[in-house]
């Protein structure tokens, strides 16, 4: 049925047997959930028990390249991940580019699947179908670089794709990411997924062509696509995600000091024009990637001279302006020591401001912070306190385990932590963009703008949903979801999708292309499939209507100042949405899958 | 029409007059580059619409509100979304806000 594009093979690692397997995709399952996150849903669907803790040896990571994954086509660097989530306790999707999913499919797999759990530190080399499995013992407490070098290093000079963890993972930190060639599996925890198998990194390297089924015409929408992103994406080459900054703050949907208001006063100081002339080194680009988003930055003086990372506007929020900070360069220092520790930036980020709040409020003390004065704007506490959350120190080793566990151990903290079944905010303020709320409340990872459908854009410009309004949002939400649903199960990055015609009205020609099937015209449709499937994975872990709903923060207290001041999010009014969303996605009012749902979308005999 | 003010000039006192209104415009982001500064504070004729700052912007910054690459607020909404859109008519003290169209971070 396929010409080109997939493998057709998924290689399963078992890190307890120390053996490796190969085996079969079904195509049924390729034609009806595409690749990357549909079938990193399936196998999940399918392998892991509601029960299963993420720490046990029951727990996998699924990993799977999408049909563009690999082929010479712009930026066709992603792939996905599937686990249970140290973070929220519950299903977990993740995407990163890099090099490695390239790098697996070339070596002749579409997926892989690590499970089991390895009895001393462990690290993999796989070089096409050779697997080899190497004692990991000497680089307990590497950072995430160290260990990507030496990984690099072990394929003997060629140039190959890196999974990654840090010491915090090591330290199962629950909110520890898989770095992945300097990209990231960023949100929910996966590294002390890995650090919990023992397993300190994989090195990949794939000597095979990846075939595509009309080369000629793959040809034909590169050089088309190249031209239109030099023009389309020209900020995003200059800038990066960091162009965001100023515009999000004037919007009034600047997360600051830990979600209290919506505006900062010193965005002039952190914005993307300072950081292009002060601090901006070179651009990032990913495997075959002509926009080059990433923005390597350095400090080239005051006290935090030398540090360096490619730091993004996410990570800039919430590192930032919600906790305060206006130092571009304590920003760049924090983002470094977070990358190397090995946590993520934007739950990092979250657990630093709450810890300012709890403070300033009398409510925690330097008895807890380990003698830190931890207030809002003092870049030596933010630094200070990410080394106690990475080290699992004092107030660090709570929030090591995540707002889960932070809510249930600290409920009368509750006013003060904004989170989404467990996950903690992106770096925009919901009760200025009534869609983003719904947005955070149904995604199916926790409060993510991605996977949750980044709503901002149609809330000002489409003109049909005014930012404020609650009827059409939940319909508005749902299309975003789905068309994300699909665009992350081919193997694209989001960034260039609009040069290849994937929109929430896609067109084929670029998949008939890659794998000689016309899956026109349901990639829409597989989109509502993968996202409904992973939904019925969360109905089974226990996942209903009262863990779509809003943190206190955001439905009972109005914004004290700036652009969007008096405005609120109440809970009457997200239920007006939340309703319609369910109406929208055929779900029943508590947020459960319905049986004519699962018909409707063909996922009978997949979720049997 | 009077346009004055940019980065690190003290903002131009307009002078109250009935017949006109004042209404800053920002230029925020990459739009940044193609202005050369963060604001301006603009005096139009009472009446004057959205339209009448697109005249004006096309003729001093060859930029357009309705350029599908640029996204335009007025008051901190998209103008599109506006009952009267591009018609809208401007009262003193209006805020304009232009920014390269989003698409998430």
């Amino acid at each position: 049925m396929f010409d080109g594009a997939y493998r057709g093979r998924l290689l399963r690692i078992d890190l307890t047997s120390r053996r490796s397997t190969i085996e079969t995709i079904h195509e049924k399952y390729i034609k009806t959930l595409l690749g990357g996150r549909g079938l990193a849903a399936k196998y999940y669907y399918d392998e892991i028990q509601p029960d299963s803790e993420p720490f046990d040896n029951t727990n996998k990571l699924f990993f799977f390249t999408g049909p563009l994954t690999g082929l010479p086509l712009p930026s066709t660097t992603k792939f996905q991940l599937a686990t249970k989530s140290p973070e929220t306790r519950m299903y977990l999707c993740s995407n990163s580019g890099g090099d490695f999913g390239p790098q697996l499919k070339a070596a002749g797999f579409d997926g892989m699947i690590i499970e089991g759990q390895a009895k001393d530190w462990t690290y993999l080399l796989i070089q096409d179908d050779k697997i080899v499995f190497e004692n990991a013992s000497a680089w307990r407490g590497y950072s995430t670089e160290q260990t990507r070098q030496e990984l690099q290093n072990a394929l003997g000079g060629h140039r190959g794709g890196v999974l990654s963890i840090g010491p915090a993972a090591e330290k199962l930190v629950r909110i520890s990411y898989i770095n992945v060639d300097t990209r990231a599996f960023g949100r929910g925890g996966a590294g002390a997924v890995l650090g919990s198998k023992k397993l300190k990194g994989i090195a990949v390297r794939g000597t095979g062509e990846i075939p595509v089924a009309d080369q000629v015409k793959i040809n034909e929408i590169r050089r088309a696509a190249i031209q239109q992103l030099k023009t389309s994406r020209a900020n995003h080459t200059k800038y990066g995600t960091p162009q965001y900054i100023e515009v999000i703050n004037e919007l009034g949907c600047m997360p600051t000091r830990n979600f209290q208001t919506a505006f900062f006063e010193e965005t002039d100081r952190i914005d993307a024009h300072m950081m292009r002339s002060q601090y901006w080194k070179k651009n990032y680009a990913c495997y075959r990637c002509p926009v080059a988003c990433g923005k390597v930055c350095v400090v080239k003086n005051g006290p935090y001279k030398g540090a360096r990372a490619r730091t993004e506007f996410e990570t800039i929020g919430l590192l930032g302006p919600n906790c305060g900070i206006a130092d571009f360069g304590a920003i760049v220092k924090a983002n470094q020591l977070c990358d190397e520790i090995g946590l993520d930036t934007m739950s990092t980020g979250n657990a630093v401001a709450l810890t300012m709040e709890l403070f300033e409020r009398g409510l925690i003390s330097t008895a807890d912070t380990d003698g830190i004065d931890a207030r809002f704007g003092n870049a030596e506490a933010l630094l200070a306190i990410i080394e106690l959350i990475g080290n699992r120190k004092a107030i660090g080793d709570l929030l090591a385990e995540g707002m889960h566990q932070v809510r249930r151990q600290k409920p009368e903290w509750s006013p003060y932590i904004l989170e989404v079944k467990g996950m903690p905010f992106a770096a925009y303020e919901p009760r200025g963009f009534h869609g983003n709320g719904l947005t955070y409340g149904t995604s199916n990872r926790g409060a993510c703008h991605n996977v949750g459908g980044w709503t901002i854009r149609a809330e000002l410009q489409s003109g049909q949903y005014d930012r404020y309004a609650l009827e059409g949002k939940g319909e508005l939400v749902r299309t975003i979801q789905d068309n994300r649903a699909y665009v992350d199960s081919r193997g694209l990055c989001t960034v260039v999708r609009g040069s290849l015609g994937f929109s929430d009205n896609p067109k084929g020609e670029v998949m008939k292309a890659a794998t000689g099937y016309d899956f026109m015209p349901e990639l829409m449709d597989i989109g509502a499939r993968v996202y409904t499937l992973e939904r019925l994975i969360l109905n089974r872990e226990g996942i209903r209507r009262r863990d779509d709903l809003l943190p206190e923060r955001i439905t009972n207290e109005a914004i004290p100042s700036g652009p969007t001041k008096g405005r609120i999010l109440t809970q009457d009014m997200y239920s007006i949405m939340l309703d319609e969303y369910y109406q929208a996605r055929g779900w029943s009012q508590d947020g459960v899958v319905q049986d004519d749902t699962i018909e409707r979308l063909g996922l009978e005999g997949l979720v049997e | 029409m009077n346009g004055a003010c940019g980065d690190n000039h003290p903002r131009e006192t307009t002078i109250d007059r009935p017949e006109f209104i004042n209404v800053r415009i920002k230029y925020l982001s990459a739009i940044r580059d193609k202005t050369n500064r963060r604001r301006e504070e603009v005096q139009f004729p009472r009446g004057a619409t959205l339209a009448d700052v697109d005249s004006w912007i096309r003729n001093r910054h060859s930029l357009s509100l309705r350029d599908r690459r640029i996204m335009a607020t007025l008051n901190g909404k998209g103008w599109m979304q506006l009952p009267e859109r591009i018609e809208t008519p401007l009262v003193d003290g209006d805020e304009i806000a232009l920014f390269p169209i989003l698409s998430g971070g």
